[in-house]
Formats: structure tokens, sequence, C-alpha cells
């Protein structure tokens, strides 16, 4: 009967033992591949990513030398423009989805497309957006057509964090708001937005990252040409004022995508590298600063 | 400090103690004195003085019962509030038997003879002194004092022995009408079970400071 | 048989004008989806600077009925309250309602003290800032007072812009009362302000309960703590299944019950 006992627990260790092992061997060689995918990415493409020339110059067509100028703005550009639309859409629609919808079908219904949406193919989103905005609606391939197929591609994603964000904040703080009195609109602006705000600060920047490394949604949109930007242009309608969003503007991934499958330049390679660390850089940054944020932000809101 | 309405309660029942227990004191004194003089004091009434001490021990009572109730004290709050309780019960029949004595005393009219006036005065002040140790140890929860109590209840015990052996003495001497000699035999017996209820209350004070009562079931309490 | 008559010795102004309830349910029912029915007939009265304990078993619509008060239920989807309930004159009970206003004047104190994620400061002001109070010295009187009534601001009175959260359980619980007390209410419902605290907090929280009263407000109490509605009230309410079974003035209602039901809960002989 002992010995069942002792042979039971010495076989139930060495199952915990092999089952640890398992899992650390699968984190270890996840945790590798992306490892040494970052340091590849950053080490073939450091010695250009860290050079200015490359990052304020202008794109060559067929000899070596190219920058990466004017991508490098679109894509800052291209962001914000997608952020400043998509952000209020996805806020008014987390708010309304949290705080007002009745709970019922047709509101299920909608969390349920949402998510649907949200695992949508970016090329499909492309597509729809070079239907809708550049055929359609007319306005060609420009960084407007481009910010509403990035907004298309963003919003579920947004909607979803703001309103696991909102559902996060606990009950008792809304019960409070309106038990002092004040409207569901009242305790939803001053006391649960920031309350809600370092995660919803987190997951805007965290998206922020993928928007800005996204490429298929855009090479029906914004286009994969990029005008030499003059930036003491202020017409805005010239196609070299950086600030017209008619314009067509080729992003730092579409750039990737483009030199590798129709590039003539004899630096492609070095090119290309140099690109794709400048994106991991940033991105890499985005997630920093999401996490500095968010907890800078948690902390003067709770004033500590 | 939390429990401010609690702290108050039980800072009001100290206070009602102490004023009922001075107010029962007064009322032996004015029996002592009686007994010296003969009469009671002139527009004084016994009764009203024993009705207010009655009062006070019901107000007492219901108070202990009130901070039972709806304080639920425990430890040493729990032994004030219960010792509290039963020790107004003792100042209640301390107020009676002396309120009788000096119904006794108006009855016989100075009638005391001289020699068991002496001695009935002795035992009276000693009474007095143990009634006196006996309240202040309990609203000080001194155990010296509580001690010392005790102690004096043999002796007044002794003195009522004695006093009720020269009535005895005086009657077959036909020195004391037998009407007389019984009513003396009553202030006596009075005094002693007024002794009896002072030390009941100093062993409520040794109860209420250390938890326990160091006799045994009290023999001869309101015989 | 002895009686407790003495009452609790609070201000005599007070003790003047408690007769006159400023809060009274008459056949008061909540009913969910039409058919379920949490609470009914429900005919209790609330006078000024008096503590009521709502007492009874889990589940027998004690919180349900406090948030009838100040239209809480209202938020509940599918959540029907019937009867009338009179506060200051008028059935309060109507869809045109005011609830902002109601509840300014019917305050609440939840079960887990819910501070907002804010300096002590802004705890305060936040609700009378919207509505409409902006004057920074008026503003700085009322987190005093209300502070002081909670019996919070020697605490606190120097790490006012400290956050709510740097504050033990009991203070902050003693904040939300602080919070609601802001708004000058006649009435403060406690839905067991006390379960999630030690018991020295509760004892704070019981004091503060006192003080309140004392100021003339009515307070109204749900609490699973028999003793604590022994400590603290005035009046007990004993719901059982949705229903008040026995109401009246504590000290009757400890010492002698008038429903065998009430003595078997209170004497833990229930079920």
């Amino acid at each position: 009967m002992a010995s069942d006992i002792k042979a039971q627990v010495s076989r139930a260790k060495r199952e915990d033992k092999i089952a640890t092992g398992i899992l650390m061997a699968i984190v270890a060689f996840i945790f590798i591949l992306l490892a040494a995918l970052i340091v590849y990415i950053i080490a073939s493409g450091a010695q250009k990513a860290f050079d200015p020339s490359f990052l304020t110059g202008k794109p060559e067509q067929f000899k070596e030398g190219g920058g990466i100028g004017p991508e490098l703005f679109n894509s800052f550009y291209l962001l914000v423009l997608t952020m400043i639309i998509s952000v209020p859409l996805s806020l008014g629609a987390a708010i309304y989805l949290v705080e007002y919808a009745p709970g019922n079908r047709v509101t299920h219904i909608i969390k349920t497309v949402i998510e649907v949406l949200s695992s949508l193919p970016s090329i499909v989103v492309g597509l729809f957006g070079f239907l809708l905005f550049v055929i359609y609606f007319g306005w060609g391939f420009s960084i407007i057509s481009g910010a509403f197929a990035l907004t298309i591609f963003n919003i579920p994603l947004l909607v979803r964090v703001i309103q696991q964000a909102l559902e996060s904040v606990p009950t008792t703080q809304r019960d409070a708001g309106l038990a002092l009195g004040l409207t569901r609109w009242e305790t939803t602006i001053h006391i649960l937005l920031p309350t809600a705000m370092p995660a919803i600060i987190t997951g805007i920047i965290l998206s922020a990252g993928r928007v800005f490394g996204e490429a298929a949604a855009l090479i029906y949109t914004a286009g994969q040409s990029a005008p030499m930007l003059d930036f003491t242009c202020l017409d805005f309608s010239s196609p070299t004022c950086p600030w017209n969003i008619f314009r067509p503007a080729e992003t730092l991934a579409v750039h990737i995508w483009k030199i590798n499958s129709e590039g003539v330049v004899p630096d492609l390679a070095a090119i290309s590298n140099g690109t794709a660390a400048v994106l991991m850089i940033c991105v890499l940054l985005f997630n920093l600063i999401a996490r500095f944020v968010g907890k800078r932000v948690g902390k003067k809101l709770v004033a500590e | 400090m939390p429990r401010i309405e609690y702290e108050r309660q039980l800072a009001d029942l100290d206070a009602k103690v102490q004023a009922m227990g001075a107010h029962v004191k007064e009322l032996y004194e004015k029996a002592y004195e009686a007994t010296g003089t003969g009469r009671l004091e002139e527009g004084w009434s016994v009764d009203a003085a024993q009705s207010d001490n009655a009062a006070a021990e019901r107000a007492i009572e219901s108070l202990c019962l009130r901070i039972l109730l709806r304080q639920q004290p425990v430890a040493g709050d729990l032994r004030e509030v219960s010792g509290a309780l039963k020790m107004v019960t003792d100042l209640k029949r301390v107020s009676d038997l002396s309120a009788d004595v000096c119904r006794i005393v108006s009855e016989l009219e100075g009638h005391v003879c001289d020699i068991q006036r002496s001695d009935l005065l002795d035992m009276g002040a000693l009474v007095a002194e143990m009634l006196d140790c006996a309240v202040r140890s309990y609203l000080a929860g001194d155990l010296k004092l509580a001690h010392r109590t005790i102690a004096m209840d043999d002796e007044a015990d002794v003195y009522y022995e004695k006093i009720r052996e020269r009535i005895i003495q005086g009657m077959l001497d036909s020195q004391t009408e037998a009407q007389d000699a019984v009513n003396l035999l009553m202030i006596a017996k009075y005094y002693e079970r007024i002794g009896d209820h002072a030390e009941n209350v100093a062993r409520w004070a040794e109860y209420t400071v250390n938890g326990t009562r160091e006799d045994e079931p009290p023999t001869g309490v309101g015989l | 048989m002895m009686q407790i008559t003495e009452r609790d010795t609070r201000g005599a102004a007070v003790e003047a004008e408690m007769r006159e309830p400023v809060l009274a349910t008459h056949d008061v029912g909540v009913r969910y989806d039409e058919t379920k029915v949490a609470l009914s007939g429900v005919n209790l009265e609330f006078a000024a600077g008096e503590v009521t304990s709502l007492i009874g078993p889990s589940g027998c619509g004690k919180s349900t009925f406090l948030r009838c008060l100040n239209l809480m239920n209202r938020e509940i989807p599918h959540c029907h309250i019937d009867g009338e309930i009179v506060y200051d004159g008028h059935n309060i009970n109507t869809p045109d309602e005011n609830l902002y206003e109601l509840r300014q004047s019917i305050g609440m104190v939840f079960q887990i003290p819910n501070p907002f994620r804010k300096s002590i400061r802004d705890n305060i002001t936040f609700a009378p800032r919207c509505h409409g109070i902006k004057d920074k010295k008026r503003l700085d009187e009322i987190v005093e007072t209300s502070l002081v009534k909670a019996a919070l601001w020697d605490e606190v009175k120097d790490k006012l812009d400290k956050s709510a959260y740097a504050l033990s359980g009991g203070q902050r619980q003693r904040l939300c009362i602080a919070r609601t007390l802001a708004m000058n209410p006649k009435v403060v419902l406690m839905d067991e302000p006390c379960s999630a605290l030690d018991p020295i907090a509760t004892f704070s929280i019981e004091d503060t309960i006192g003080q309140i009263a004392g100021e003339g407000i009515s307070v109204i109490i749900v609490t699973h703590n028999i003793e604590q509605a022994a400590r603290i009230s005035d009046k007990t309410a004993y719901f059982l299944l949705g229903e008040v079974v026995e109401w009246g003035d504590t000290d009757a209602v400890f010492s002698d019950p008038k429903d065998k039901r009430t003595q078997d809960y209170l004497t833990g002989r229930f079920g």
C-alpha cells in the first residue's frame, strides 16, 4: 500500500518534470526563433538604418544609394491620419456597446460582426478599399484612400481593445457615479474612461504598430509610388506637397514589398534590409512607448 | 478612538454606579445618625431616598442590559457590565436595610438604652467603613480595599454576636422590654446584613478586576 | 421583567424632529422580467437622524429594496419597481422623476469601498463640480466639512492630493461616505458597508454612521451582521423571502421579537 503511493508520487513527479521540460523547450524554441529573426533583421539592416542619408534620401529607380525619406514620412503621416479617423470612431462604438447597447440580439450580432472583421485578411480590406475609395469615390491612389482602408483594418481591433478596457473597470465604479446623481454620460466620460485610459492607450499604441507595418491593405489604396516631397510647398493640391492627402504615398512596408517584387536597383538587398530594420525598430519603439505611457498615465490618473 | 457610542455608555454606567453608591452611603449615614440620636432628621423622607435608590438601580440595570444587547461587551468590559449588574442589587439591598433601620429607630422613639447604643454605634461605624471601602474598591478596582472590606466582615459578625448576647441578657435581667429588645436585635441584624452586602460589593470588585471571586459560594448573604 | 427603556442619547434637536419620516414606502415590490417577484408589499418609514438596519438571510430582498430607494434598480434592464416611494412629500417612483437630483439627496455607499481613481480631494469635489459648483473656495469647504462629518479629516488633511487608493480599506469606505455627504443628502443608503473590512475598520465606520445620524441624516443600512445591527441602529427591519416580517425599535426587535421567524433568525436557529 505504502509502496504504491510512493510509486505514484514518484511517477507524478517524473511526469511533472517531463511536462515542464517540454514546455520550456517550446518556449525556448519560440524565443530563439523570434530573437534570431529580430537580431538578423536589425543586424543585416543596421548599416543602412542608422545612416541619416538613407533615412532622409530619396529613393532611386535604377542606380544604387537610394534612400527612404518619403516612405518614412508617408508611413508616419498615414499612421497619424488613420489614428485620427479610427480612434474616435472606435471609442464611440466601444462606449456604445459597453455602456448603452441593450443586451439583445442586435447588439450580439454587432459584436460578432466586429470579431469577424478583425480576422479579415488585410489584402481583402485593401481590395475593398480599392473598389470603394479609389474607384467609386474617385480618390485614386491616395493617402486618404489608404487611411480609410487602414481604418477599416484597424477599427475592429481597436473597438475590441477599448471594449475590454471599459469592461474591466469594476461595476462598482459605475454604480458610484450613478449613485452620486451623475448621468451615464458623465459617469462614462469622467470616471470610466480615465480609469480605462492606461489600457486604452496601450491598445492604441500597439494597434499603431500593426498599422505601421501593414502593406497588403495599402498596395491598392495608397499606391506604390513615392513622389519626391517638397517640405516647403504649402499648396495642398500639389502632388509634391507632403500634406496633400490626395497624393499617392508609398509606405515603408509597401516599399519593401515593391523593391523585392519589381525592384531593379543594384543595391536592392541592402535597401530592403535597411528598410526592414527601420520598420522593425519603429514597431519595437511603439511597443516600448506603449508600456511606458500606459504605466505613466495609470500612475498619473490614480494620483500616486 | 473607535466605538465612541460604546465608550460613552461605559462611562455613563460608571457615573451612574458612582452616583448610586454615594446616595446609598448617604442613606446609610442617616440611619447611623438616627441610631445615635434616636430620631430622624426633620423634613427628610426615608421613602423618597429609598425610592430614588430603587430608581437608580433600575436605571443601571437597564443600561447594563442595553450594553449587553447592543454592544456585545467581552473580556474586561463584560466583567465590568455583569459585575455592575450584580453589585447594584447589593447596593439596593443596603439602601432598603438602611431605610428599615431608620423606620425602626423612629418607632423606638428613643428607647435605646445606653449600653446597646454604644455597641450599635461601634458596629455601625465599622459597617460604615466597610460600605465606604467596598464602594471605593469597586469604583477604583482596588483589590487591597476589597480584601480589607472582606476581612472586616468577620469583625462585624463578632459585634453582632456580642450585641445579641447583651440583648438576651438584658431581657433576662428584665432591663429591656421585649418589644424594644426585638427592635434592637433587628437593627443589629440589619447592620450585620449591610456588612454582608458590602462584602458582596467588594467581591464583585474583585471579580471585575481579575475575573474570579475568591470565595466559595457566598454563604450567609441575604440570610 | 426588566425593561430596556433608555433611548440613544443623541442631540435633543435631532430627537425633536425624529418622528417625521423623510422617506416612506407603501407597498413597494420589485419584479424582474414581469414575472419573477424579488420583493413585495414593503411598508417602512425612515425618520431623520435615525439609523435603520435591514437584516435577513441572503437573497431575501434587502439590497434590492435598498436599491429601490434611490431608484438604482432603474439601471437594471427588465426590473420593475411597484408601489409608492414617498420622499420629501411626493412619490418618486414615477417615470418623470429626476433621477439625478434625487440621487444627490439620497446617497449610497456600497459593499466594496469604491473611491474613484483620483486624489482624495477630487473624489469629493468630483460630483459637486459635475453639478455645477466651480468656486475653488466653496469646493475646499465642501472637502473639509464632508471629511469632518465622515470622521476622516484628521487622518487625511495633510494628504488630500494623494491617491484615494493610498488609503486603507476602512479609510476608503469613509472617503466614500464623505463623497456622498458632499452632496448634502437627507438619506444615506449603505449596502453592507463593512463586510469587506476588518473589525477595527468596522468600528470606525460604525462611529461614522452614528455621527452622520447625529447630523440629522436618515441612515438605512443593509447588514448581515446581526450584532452590528444591534450596535448601531435605532430601528430594525427583518426581511425574509422578499417580505418584511418584522419592523420596530431595535431594542424591542432584539429583546422581544414579535414574530417566531425573527426570533429564530436572531438566535441562529434559522431554517
